[in-house]
């Protein structure tokens, strides 16, 4: 369910006033609350940040685009997060990634058609001791075994 | 007017200190569950709550602190015992954790520990910080902890991470007293430089001359940078750091703006690191609480803030210009040197941005002089540093050892036996790969005759089952994604080269193959704008010079370490296969052929080369080959 264009202003008001005059680190900080808040930039929210942090909204979007952690999609309701650094690499990390895929019946990086699940790869989590590592709505999971993976769906529908 | 203000603080931190020690060695057991974000992946959480429910009303203290770097026995039981030291247990489950407990209650510990520590080690105190306290820790001598001179880890999960009390107990916050209250009889940056310190993130520039450039560059803003934007694959002593120690951080910050005159700081950190972020806020809520950061700190008129600002996933970020950009709310995308950052940083203002393990040995150096600092490591590379243990090893974590340790001693020091290691991956996507029958020592000198660096201190390990071109292409792929794009050499010549080793990968590569990745890494050295992507290359030339043996294999259409999914086969051994069907239902593609009681199949046709035969199979009958035709 997407936010309403209501919900987006109001939450771009308290963010903005949130933070503090110093500007550095503005931008993305705003952006990083507006992803925590709605698991994604929504686009209207860049236009009225842009009011309020005074800084033109081109600028906000090429910020946007570049960062990997800002979506501007919707996540699914259970976000699927295999690290893939590199012990988990070595680990099997890649297998995991291929077997989730199959589960899932979508390509690493999306989101099922019915908005349950998105499965995403992501960068070193720094918790090589326990590779491979795998998160399940932000709860961590170490040394995943092929067969923990089988059961990753269900897992996060119990949580 | 100063001696007074001066007693005034050193009595403040004096009670700080003692109250620190009361919780930190009470007079009844102390219990602390490792809770930093590997100890929580083991199960961390539940055994805190575990061993609460046991202690229940009894009065025993049991407190979540960070991470002591033995990722191996996550999750992790400290316990301490009013004179008989401190043992650890890991890894524990629930049941164990209820009798240690149990144990700690009659006044003992429990056995099957698998350190203990009689005598406390305290590095960051003598009598040059006005408190005398110097034992070393005695450990169990176990090869693991005898490798090691833990200076900057020695609070690393003794104390709750945030308590600004548990901090100063160690030391902490002396160094800091001494900079801007007590006056060094020293310049600051003096004794840093004299100290031989250098950049731990990678770069290993000297800190003491980017503090002074800093210091000496003209304008009244100036700003302190901590660069934690740990993105090496590999690598996470920083997370472990600001997970278990954010004080040491903030510390060394502190001492750092004031040094260079600047009043504003920030954390750069990244967003894979939700723990870091929230320890590292809280402990600047607490120092700001006990006013050793934000204004007129510790009464002595010097302004320091402190931010901790969240990167989303860029690795290039990582790049002190780049960094800049990002902070200045652009797209993290380097810029040209010169100018550098000390001279005209955030905002054109002068900047030092400094790794977080450089500013965590900050207060050590400043603390016990830098005499003492030199007195670990090799005269060029002076110090301790943490490397992080990862890959085809039991012993994961971190350890801190004194820079030049030779390579077989790290090996030993880590229960491996040097036959059984294919490679050591030094660095991460910038770093190289050295043959683990190579001595070579760790320090920035010998690493970089190697044709690498030390990067930050990430090692993994590749045994006899990982595979050498698979590793390459992953870090190759690594840095191609990381790009940033904008120049040519960097944004094409990493995907050219990512597709020649895919030709490896599914054995279609010829002689000239292995000619043209050598040009593409050497015009990717030449010509890459930042040093992302001139460092890019160096995974590459290092295997092409040793490890030509595993190219070969790949030519010829093998693969010895038994991963490159398009050369590698699977078989059942007949003989050990009793028909039992637990491979059957867990097939993917449903490959596994065969009717109960007899021996399976695999159709060659359908296997997708996902393991999950070999790991669902009880009687290990499923064996993989290193080539499609064994």
């Amino acid at each position: 369910m997407k936010p309403t264009r209501d919900e987006i202003e109001a939450s771009v008001v308290s963010i903005a006033e949130s933070l503090s005059s110093d500007p550095t680190g503005r931008v993305l900080m705003a952006l990083d609350a507006l992803q925590a808040r709605f698991g994604y930039v929504p686009e209207e929210a860049l236009v009225s940040l842009s009011g309020k942090l005074d800084v033109p909204v081109d600028q906000l979007a090429r910020v946007c685009d570049f960062f990997v952690g800002f979506s501007t999609e919707p996540l699914g309701e259970h976000v699927i997060e295999v690290c893939d650094g590199t012990a988990c690499h070595m680990q099997r990390a890649p297998e995991i990634i291929q077997l989730l895929e199959k589960t899932l019946g979508i390509e690493v990086g999306h989101t099922t058609p019915d908005g349950r699940y998105t499965l995403r790869a992501v960068r070193c989590v720094g918790s090589c001791g326990s590779a491979p590592v795998a998160s399940v709505d932000g709860k961590m999971l170490a040394k995943v075994s092929l067969a923990d993976a089988a059961q990753m769906t269900r897992y996060a529908d119990a949580e | 007017m100063l001696s007074e203000c001066e007693n005034a603080c050193h009595e403040k931190m004096a009670s700080l200190r003692r109250q620190g020690l009361e919780e930190l060695f009470p007079a009844t057991p102390r219990i602390a569950v490792s809770m930093g974000t590997c100890g929580k992946a083991a199960g961390a959480q539940s055994i805190l709550e575990s061993a609460r429910a046991e202690a229940a009303d009894s009065g025993l203290i049991i407190e979540s602190v960070g991470c002591n770097g033995m990722c191996w026995a996550e999750p992790l039981m400290t316990v301490h015992i009013p004179g008989k030291g401190r043992a650890f247990y890991g890894p524990v489950n629930e049941r164990k954790a209820r009798r240690i407990v149990r144990r700690a209650l009659e006044g003992d510990h429990a056995p099957n520990y698998v350190a203990i520590s009689v005598q406390e080690e305290f590095p960051l105190l003598n009598e040059k910080t006005g408190i005398k306290a110097d034992s070393r820790q005695t450990l169990d001598s176990q090869p693991y902890m005898e490798i090691q001179e833990r200076n900057v880890l020695c609070k690393s999960g003794h104390i709750c991470p945030t308590s600004v009390p548990q901090y100063c107990a160690y030391g902490g916050y002396f160094a800091l007293e001494k900079a801007v209250v007590g006056k060094l009889n020293k310049d600051i940056i003096e004794v840093v430089e004299d100290s031989g310190l250098r950049g731990r993130g990678g770069a290993g520039f000297p800190t003491g001359k980017k503090w002074r450039i800093a210091a000496e560059a003209s304008g009244t803003e100036k700003f302190v940078i901590a660069n934690a934007d740990e993105g090496d694959p590999g690598a996470f002593m920083d997370r472990m750091i600001m997970e278990s120690d954010p004080h040491a951080i903030l510390e060394g910050m502190a001492i750092a703006a004031y040094a260079i005159g600047a009043n504003k700081g920030y954390i750069f950190t990244r967003s894979e690191y939700p723990l870091a972020f929230e320890t590292m806020t809280e402990a600047i809520r607490e120092a700001e609480r006990h006013g050793l950061l934000g204004t007129d700190i510790l009464g002595s008129g010097f302004d320091f803030d402190v931010k901790v600002i969240r990167s989303a996933g860029a690795y290039v970020c990582g790049e002190e210009t780049a960094m800049i950009r990002a902070l200045e709310g652009f797209p993290g995308k380097p810029t040209k040197r010169p100018p550098y950052a000390a001279e005209e940083g955030l905002w054109g203002k002068p900047t030092i941005i400094d790794n977080i393990e450089t500013l965590a040995n900050i207060p050590l150096v400043i603390g016990r002089g830098s005499e003492w600092f030199k007195s670990f490591g090799t005269p060029e590379s002076s110090g301790t540093k943490l490397f992080s243990i990862a890959g085809d090893v039991s012993c994961t974590g971190v350890v801190e050892v004194p820079l030049g340790l030779r390579s077989d001693e790290l090996v030993k020091g880590l229960g491996l036996e040097i036959d059984s290691i294919k490679a050591f991956q030094i660095g991460g996507p910038s770093g190289i790969f050295i043959p683990g029958d190579t001595e070579f020592t760790l320090d920035y000198e010998a690493l970089s005759s190697f044709g690498g660096s030390i990067g930050s201190g990430g090692i993994v390990f590749l045994g006899s089952n990982d595979c050498i071109i698979d590793t390459v292409k992953y870090l190759i792929e690594f840095s191609e994604r990381e790009s940033c794009g904008q120049c040519n050499a960097c944004k094409y010549g990493l995907r050219r080269c990512s597709q020649l080793l895919a030709e490896f990968a599914s054995g279609t590569a010829d002689p000239s193959v292995i000619q043209e990745l050598r040009t593409q890494a050497k015009t990717l050295e030449e010509r890459s704008f930042c040093g992302l992507g001139k460092m890019a290359a160096r995974p590459l030339i290092s295997s092409l010079r040793f490890f030509q043996d595993e190219y070969e294999a790949h030519m010829e259409g093998r693969c010895p370490g038994k991963v490159c999914k398009e050369l590698i086969g699977f078989s059942v051994i007949a003989e050990k296969c009793p028909g039992c069907f637990c491979c059957k239902p867990t097939c993917p593609t449903n490959a596994m052929r065969g009717s109960f009681g007899k021996p399976f199949q695999i159709d060659e046709r359908l296997c997708i080369r996902c393991w999950m035969c070999t790991a669902t199979c009880p009687y290990d009958a499923v064996r993989a080959h290193e080539s499609w035709d064994f």
